[in-house]
């Protein structure tokens, strides 16, 4: 499975970053993101038609998009 | 989920206006009920760090802000103390983009409440900030990166948060040990207290919906997402309404408060704050929200448009209800020129065709 980590990173890197490997064919994509990323990332996914799994973790998140 | 979301976006916008309505009313300054980049130039000067006495005061809705969203972030888990992200190109970009806001002046958020309440000189400002946005986006399309923060140990991440609590404590009790303004803008404020409501009540608002007046436009260009310009549109409106309520809308571009009529120093000011900010993950409000949650860089960037404050009014950079100054002028070209290599240095499919060093800030 393909993790992206995009901790660390301010905006708008994290999301272009993510939407390169989700637009990449890769499936499913995990990515792990701090938390002021989460919404933008949930945004993007919804947005390219991924369902979203969201695992929240100690000072970040885990997202597994799986294409719908 | 999302459309609540971007509601509830929209709401915080609206209500950081009214509050910037309710500041002026209660003493700050004319369509300077909030201004990040106003009043880090009064908390500098509170500080003596530099000698305009007309703008000296410490704010303290920025202790708000910064308290705020550390609070917040507190209580929802979201302090995470981080840093390592380029501190100094943070620091000189920090300096730069405070140039560019004192040369329209006012920040990005001020622009939005100049607009709503009539003055037109902002027009020039906001094309200028979405020209600067747009071409920072340019350069994360060549994959700009300022490079990765990593985890810090936490009491790093509490530094600021606790000078900012001190620096509270101390205006409660000791006002006069700080620096205020007799006349001139530093002079007029709102009640202490007030101030400090308001701004704590505009720093969680900020950290809980991530707002940034840049990053609206920023995502809009980027990723048609249209979320984050909701806030910045809520602020137009609900200053908008509540002037025309007051009584205080003037539309028209002479005669403004604090503002000046040269609309391409007016472009050009917000154009180099705009494309600073998408450099550095967002506008001065965002930096001092995320100085807040722990984050050192922002911290640093915070420091880097305090100095760009002390000085644009030591060297008279700062423009004033009068005009722009040459050294205004060369303050404009100067950052400028400190965009572009910036950003030509830290855009991974551009560094090495200008022949600056290949070895890579990104760590993954």
């Amino acid at each position: 499975m393909k993790t992206v980590d995009v901790r660390g990173l301010l905006c708008p890197e994290p999301v272009y970053i993510v939407r390169e490997h989700l637009s990449s064919g890769t499936d499913p994509v995990t990515v792990l993101c701090e938390k002021h990323s989460r919404e933008n990332l949930l945004w993007l996914g919804e947005n390219l038609g991924w369902q979203a799994e969201v695992e929240d973790l100690l000072d970040e998140v885990r997202i597994i998009f799986r294409k719908g | 989920m999302q459309k609540k979301y971007y509601w509830l976006t929209f709401l915080g916008g609206l209500i950081i206006g009214g509050l910037a309505l309710l500041l002026s009313k209660y003493g700050n300054p004319a369509n300077m009920g909030v201004c990040v980049a106003c009043f880090l130039r009064d908390f500098t000067g509170a500080l003596g760090l530099h000698a305009n006495a007309k703008t000296q005061y410490l704010r303290p809705e920025i202790l708000g802000f910064v308290l705020g969203s550390f609070l917040l972030a507190k209580t929802n888990r979201e302090f995470n103390p981080v840093g390592g992200s380029a501190p100094v190109i943070r620091l000189l970009l920090g300096i730069i983009a405070m140039w560019g806001m004192l040369v329209f002046l006012g920040c990005p958020l001020r622009a939005a409440i100049r607009l709503g309440a009539g003055d037109f000189n902002a027009i020039p400002g906001i094309l200028g900030l979405i020209a600067g946005v747009w071409t920072g986006t340019l350069f994360i399309r060549q994959n700009f990166t300022l490079g990765r923060a990593t985890k810090v140990p936490r009491t790093q991440g509490y530094a600021f948060p606790l000078l900012f609590l001190a620096l509270t404590v101390l205006v409660l009790t000791f006002p006069t040990l700080f620096l205020a303004s007799k006349e001139g803008p530093g002079a007029s404020h709102a009640p202490v207290l007030i101030s400090l409501i308001a701004g704590l009540a505009i720093g969680g608002l900020a950290q809980k919906f991530r707002l940034c007046m840049v990053g609206g436009i920023r995502d809009f260009i980027l990723f048609k997402n249209y979320r984050l310009l909701l806030s910045f549109a809520g602020v137009v409106l609900s200053v908008f309404a509540g002037s025309l309520y007051l009584g205080t809308f003037k539309p028209g571009f002479t005669n403004q408060p604090l503002a000046h009529t040269e609309t391409l120093w007016n472009f050009l000011g917000l154009y180099v704050a705009g494309w600073a900010a998408v450099l550095l993950g967002g506008c001065p409000l965002r930096q001092l929200i995320l100085t807040g949650e722990g984050n050192t860089d922002a911290a640093i960037t915070v420091v880097g448009l305090m100095l760009g404050a002390a000085l644009a009014h030591n060297f008279g950079i700062a423009a004033s209800p009068k005009g722009v100054t040459a050294a205004g002028v060369t303050g404009i070209i100067i950052a400028l020129a400190v965009l572009l290599t910036v950003s030509i240095a830290f855009s991974e499919k551009l560094r090495t065709v200008f022949g600056f060093s290949k070895s890579s800030t990104k760590t993954a």
